[in-house]
């Protein structure tokens, strides 16, 4: 118990020095390279009005100065207001976050569930039409630009058929074409791994024993081979999830105007709103760390030969 | 690997026949080729890959028509469309009637010079970091390791955007942040391999006799480093290469008049109704070139590494 403990609070240290280093970094790039000012300020404005512009902005102290203002209000949950829409930057993000969680989670659920009973055919008949069938599709999903992807779809389903719509958030019908795009990656490579460590464990001994002792091939199957199985299976879902929260999902976001963080970032840097961007990337280091934290405690209570420490 | 093992008379014989092939040196290679012509699959990947690289290195020569002139009057042809002077465009036109085909070839350019540009930096940055912190140990590792640690838990794409907007996208800039998002990989690979060779019998000999850390380093753990960071340089050519249109689609990567697969996706999305191939066949590109590359990254990872070529044959069980 001493070690989870002790575990924990190490990796919680290591947490916030991932998420301060992000902030330093995002806020050395944003306020470093460039002058705020200048590109805050409308083009015909005079020197001597971006600079007295600057000055009252606090652009003009020392960066370390300007960090530890930023740093001391942001540990407050004040993260300044966002340039291009006048209100606080944080609740900006924060009212995209729902839009962007669903679409990633929808999407790692779908590809689950196509990726691991395809998967386990296929490695039950190892060189069949299905097996190279899967391999081959699955390389595809890996393969296939996500946005090129999208506009496909869209192309195909939303313009020559009107079954979906092309952008817009809101219905299961507005869901579907971004969660299958944003799912197309990860589906073919969990099929992969599905399918490499479901033969991996066919081959072992205790399936024989299982066997041996009379249980149904089903029964063998399910709960020997894939619960085996299951911690690679697992870990990769996990890691291609905290993928797409981590940025990935802009690309699809943008493609389909979802109303997610991801948009937003895109947006916010497009606008060079560097307030906006600082809170968006600031919750995205957030999840990251979130995940990655729980990536270890998944893997952890898969295997019990994995000890935290 | 048949008859060089025992007895000194043996050993004697397999040196002398080395020395009397003149191919010696590429016996290796020409094994590879062999292995290539058998594995169907990994064959074509490697026909992908050669096209690529023949496409950019060649692309004013291959490419049928300039890919920067265009005529208004010819603009968003159909594939196939052949002008009034007989001259085909196999693709056909894009917005301003310059050709596809002739845009996708240079296209193939930027692909591979942002591939090789980014593995060239992140490759030597990264392995370099890893042979020094696998070789020293102690803090130096613990240093570069944290490091490598939290680069990893940035989120990377987001930053690689922010970073481009602020210095500007340009293929120097796109090379720049890539590299930034991608030495981990090559340092981390590199560091473990170091760790395990460092207790070796031969480094020890090699220090005995006087050898110098750069020369171990490069002389004597170097060579054990090629074989899995060949795999690792291909895939992360596919990696970049998604990563480099994706940048463009976004229009934060290649800029106009200059052409890369993903930014001519982003140009046609627009005519998305009304004329299907200005994306859709820079999408094809994208798609099978990362195919070709993945196949022959998967398929030397299998030659190279031997625990792999047990497990690819049928019935290689043991402990796991």
């Amino acid at each position: 118990m001493i070690g989870i403990t002790a575990y924990f609070i190490r990796r919680l240290l290591q947490s916030i020095l991932v998420i301060v280093g992000v902030s330093v970094v995002v806020f050395v790039i944003t306020r470093a390279i460039g002058d705020p000012a200048r590109m805050m300020m409308p083009l015909e404005a005079s020197d001597a009005e971006v600079e007295a512009f600057a000055v009252r902005m606090g652009f003009r102290d020392p960066l370390h100065v300007q960090f530890w203002n930023w740093a001391k209000n942001a540990v407050r949950g004040d993260f300044g207001d966002s340039l291009w829409q006048r209100v606080p930057a944080m609740e900006l993000v924060l009212e995209r976050l729902p839009a962007s969680l669903l679409l990633c989670f929808t999407a790692i659920t779908v590809a689950l569930l196509a990726s691991i009973p395809l998967g386990i055919l296929a490695a039950l008949r190892p060189r069949s039409w299905l097996d190279k069938l899967t391999t081959s599709f699955s390389l595809i999903g890996v393969c296939i630009p996500d946005f090129w992807l999208g506009l496909m779809l869209i192309l195909v389903f939303a313009v020559a058929i009107h079954l979906f719509f092309t952008s817009g958030y809101g219905t299961p019908r507005h869901l579907i074409l971004p969660a299958v795009t944003l799912a197309a990656r990860p589906w073919g490579r969990i099929t992969q791994i599905v399918r490499s460590s479901m033969m991996d464990e066919m081959h072992r001994t205790y399936m024989m024993t299982a066997r041996a002792k009379g249980l149904t091939e089903q029964k063998v199957i399910i709960s020997h081979a894939l619960k085996n199985a299951s911690i690679p299976i697992v870990t990769l879902a996990a890691w291609e999830l905290t993928r797409m929260l981590a940025g990935y999902t802009i690309v699809v976001e943008t493609v389909f105007a979802w109303p997610g963080f991801g948009y937003l970032a895109l947006q916010a840097i497009q606008r060079r709103d560097l307030t906006l961007i600082q809170a968006d990337v600031f919750v995205v280091a957030l999840i990251v760390v979130a995940m990655n934290i729980s990536i270890d405690f998944i893997y952890a209570t898969l295997d019990p030969r994995v000890r935290l420490a | 690997m048949d008859e060089t093992t025992t007895g000194e008379y043996a050993l004697d014989d397999a040196a002398l026949a080395y020395v009397e092939d003149p191919l010696w040196r590429w016996r290796g290679l020409i094994r590879l080729g062999r292995d290539l012509l058998r594995d169907k699959v990994a064959l074509i990947g490697a026909v992908i890959v050669f096209i690529a690289v023949a496409a950019a290195v060649f692309a004013p020569l291959v490419s049928p028509h300039d890919p920067a002139a265009g005529y208004i009057g010819q603009r968003l042809k159909p594939p196939g469309f052949v002008n009034e002077e007989g001259e085909v465009y196999v693709l056909g036109t894009d917005q301003q009637g310059r050709d596809i085909l002739s845009r996708l070839v240079f296209g193939a350019r930027v692909s591979m010079t942002v591939g090789i540009g980014v593995i060239a930096v992140a490759g030597i940055v990264g392995t370099v970091l890893g042979l020094i912190s696998g070789y020293y140990g102690g803090r130096v590792d613990d240093l570069i390791m944290r490091i490598v640690d939290m680069q990893t838990a940035f989120p990377g794409l987001l930053l690689a955007l922010v970073i481009i907007t602020m210095i500007g996208p340009s293929m120097r800039n796109i090379i720049i942040v890539l590299s930034i998002n991608g030495w981990m990989v090559f340092a981390r690979i590199t560091r473990g391999i170091m760790l395990t060779i460092r207790e070796k019998d031969y480094i020890d000999a090699a220090r005995l006799i006087g050898c110098n850390d750069l020369r171990i380093i490069f002389r004597h753990a170097f060579p054990n480093l090629i074989s899995p960071t060949l795999t690792l340089i291909t895939l992360e050519l596919a990696r970049i290469i998604l990563a480099e249109a994706s940048l463009s689609f976004l229009g934060l990567g290649i800029q106009p008049p200059e052409s890369s697969w993903g930014l001519m996706i982003s140009d046609g999305h627009s005519y998305l109704t009304v004329a299907w191939w200005l994306m859709t066949f820079p999408g094809i590109a994208i798609a099978v070139t990362v195919f070709g590359v993945m196949t022959v990254a998967n398929w030397l990872r299998t030659v190279t590494d031997p625990e792999q070529r047990v497990r690819a044959t049928p019935a290689g069980t043991g402990s796991g």
